[in-house]
C-alpha cells in the first residue's frame, strides 16, 4: 500500500527499490510493442483505483487490482505500477518518492507470484472453472501486498502487530471484491482472448506464433 | 472476428476506466491530513482522511520547529485533538497511523495570545475603568470571535488545496500512455535493427 515518506528504515527502501529495479528490467525485457496500449490501461486503471477509496472502520482501503495486473500482465506489472504510482506520488502526493520502491514492490511482487502460481490451473481450466484461480490470485494478492506492507514497516521499526491487523481488517472486504473482479476477468479474457491470462510476459511465444 | 473480439476488449477497458473516472470526484486521493489552530493557550484541530472521514484514536506528536519533542496527544473518537502548549511559538504536530500514513501541520505563533491572566468572560464596559484594561479585554473578545469565524474558513482552504482534482487524474493517465508510447517506439525501432533474417 502506500507507504508516506519519512516512515522506513534506510535499509528497507534499498530493499524495496532493489526489487522493483530488478521486477522492472525484467518487464521491460519482456514488453513488446504488442503489450503496449493493454499495459498502458491497466496501468491508468490502477491509477485512477487507487483514488476510489472506501472508509471502514477506523481506517479506510483503496481498490488495488494488482492481482489483475498480475494476471493479464505478469512480470510487466512492474513498470506499469511504478509509473503509476509515481504519478500519483508527483500529483497527489499520495506516497512517497523515496519509498515508490517498497510501494511498488509491495503491491507487484505478490501479485507476480500469485498469478504464477495460478498460471497453470488458468491456462488448463475452461472458461468457467477458471473463476476459481482468478479469485485466489485477486484475493491473494491484496492480502500478501497487506502483508509486504506490514513488513516493511515492521522492519522498520514500527509496531508490525498493529500495522498488519489494521491493514488486514480494513482490507478484507477490498480481497472479496478484488477476488471477485479478477475471477469475472479471468472469465472473460479466457472466452475472448484465452492465451492471455496464460502469458507470463514470454516474448518466444509470440514469435512462434508469427514465424 | 479478430477485429471485434479486439474492439470487446477495449470495450471493455474504456468502460473500466470510465466508471472508475465517474467516481473520481465522489471519492478521492488516500491520504491522511492535519487541521490545526491555536487559540489562546491551546492547539485544536482535527486529523481526517481525503474522503472526509476522521482519524480516530490516533497519535499526533507537537514539536518546535527546531525539533524538539513537545508533547502529544491523540484524536478522540471524532478525530479530534486539544494540546495545551507551554508558551506562543510555532509548532510542528505529525501525525503517524500505524498503517504507513503521515501528515504534518504547523501553528504559527501568531495564533495564541500574548502571555497574560486567563481571558475573562466579556463584560459590558464597567463605568469607570482604566482605559488600558479596557482595551485589553476588547482584543481577548475580538480575538476569540474571529478565531471563531475564520476557523470555517480555514479549514474550507485546507479541504479545498488537498482536493484530488480530475484535470490532476486525467493528466495522470496521459503520462502514462505517453511513457508506454515512447517505449513502445524505442522497442520497435530496436526490433527493427536487430531484424532477424527470415526462417528464424
Amino acid at each position: 500500500m502506500h507507504i508516506a515518506e519519512g516512515l522506513l528504515s534506510g535499509t528497507v527502501l534499498g530493499a524495496g527499490w532493489a526489487v522493483t529495479a530488478a521486477g522492472t528490467a525484467a518487464g521491460l525485457r519482456r514488453m513488446t510493442p504488442e503489450d503496449v496500449p493493454r499495459t498502458a490501461t491497466l496501468a491508468s486503471a490502477f491509477f485512477v483505483a487507487s483514488l476510489v477509496h472506501v472508509p471502514l472502520g477506523i481506517s479506510s482501503a483503496h481498490l488495488i487490482l494488482n492481482g489483475l495486473m498480475g494476471v493479464i500482465l505478469g512480470v510487466r506489472a512492474f513498470p506499469a505500477m511504478l509509473v503509476a504510482l509515481f504519478l500519483q506520488a508527483v500529483l497527489f502526493q499520495f506516497g512517497g518518492l523515496s519509498t515508490l520502491g517498497v510501494n511498488t514492490a509491495d503491491m507487484a511482487l505478490p501479485a507476480v507470484l500469485c498469478a504464477a502460481a495460478m498460471r497453470r490451473w488458468i491456462r488448463r481450466a475452461s472458461p468457467g472453472q477458471s473463476f476459481v484461480p482468478g479469485f485466489v490470485v485477486g484475493a491473494a494478492s491484496v492480502a500478501l501486498a497487506g502483508i509486504c506492507t506490514a513488513s516493511a514497516l515492521g522492519l522498520s521499526g514500527r509496531d508490525f502487530r498493529q500495522a498488519g491487523t489494521l491493514i488486514f481488517a480494513a482490507h478484507i472486504p477490498i480481497m472479496v471484491v478484488e477476488g471477485l473482479v479478477t475471477g469475472a476477468a479471468v472469465v472473460f479474457l479466457k472466452r475472448v482472448r484465452p492465451e492471455l491470462p496464460g502469458d507470463a510476459g514470454d516474448t518466444s511465444r509470440f514469435e512462434k506464433e508469427a514465424g | 472476428m479478430q477485429l471485434r473480439m479486439r474492439l470487446n476488449g477495449a470495450a471493455l477497458r474504456a468502460a473500466m476506466l470510465a466508471f472508475l473516472l465517474a467516481n473520481v470526484p465522489a471519492s478521492w486521493a488516500h491520504k491522511v491530513h492535519v487541521f490545526a489552530v491555536g487559540e489562546g493557550k491551546s492547539i485544536s484541530g482535527y486529523a481526517y482522511f481525503s474522503g472526509g472521514s476522521r482519524v480516530r484514536r490516533m497519535p499526533v506528536k507537537v514539536f518546535t520547529t527546531d525539533g524538539r519533542v513537545v508533547g502529544e496527544t491523540t484524536t478522540d473518537d471524532k478525530g479530534e485533538f486539544r494540546f495545551e502548549i507551554p508558551g506562543p511559538a510555532d509548532y510542528r504536530l505529525v501525525l503517524e497511523t500505524p498503517d504507513g500514513h503521515r501528515a504534518e501541520t504547523t501553528v504559527p505563533a501568531d495564533d495564541f495570545a500574548p502571555e497574560e491572566e486567563d481571558r475573562p468572560a466579556p463584560a459590558p464596559p464597567a463605568p469607570a475603568p482604566e482605559r488600558c484594561l479596557q482595551e485589553a479585554e476588547l482584543e481577548k473578545v475580538i480575538d476569540h470571535c474571529l478565531t471563531r469565524r475564520l476557523r470555517t474558513i480555514e479549514e474550507r482552504l485546507d479541504r479545498y488545496e488537498q482536493k484530488v482534482r480530475l484535470h490532476d487524474v486525467i493528466g495522470g493517465i496521459g503520462y502514462i500512455f505517453g511513457v508506454f508510447g515512447l517505449l513502445a517506439l524505442v522497442q520497435s525501432k530496436r526490433t527493427r535493427s536487430a531484424a532477424s533474417p527470415p526462417g528464424e
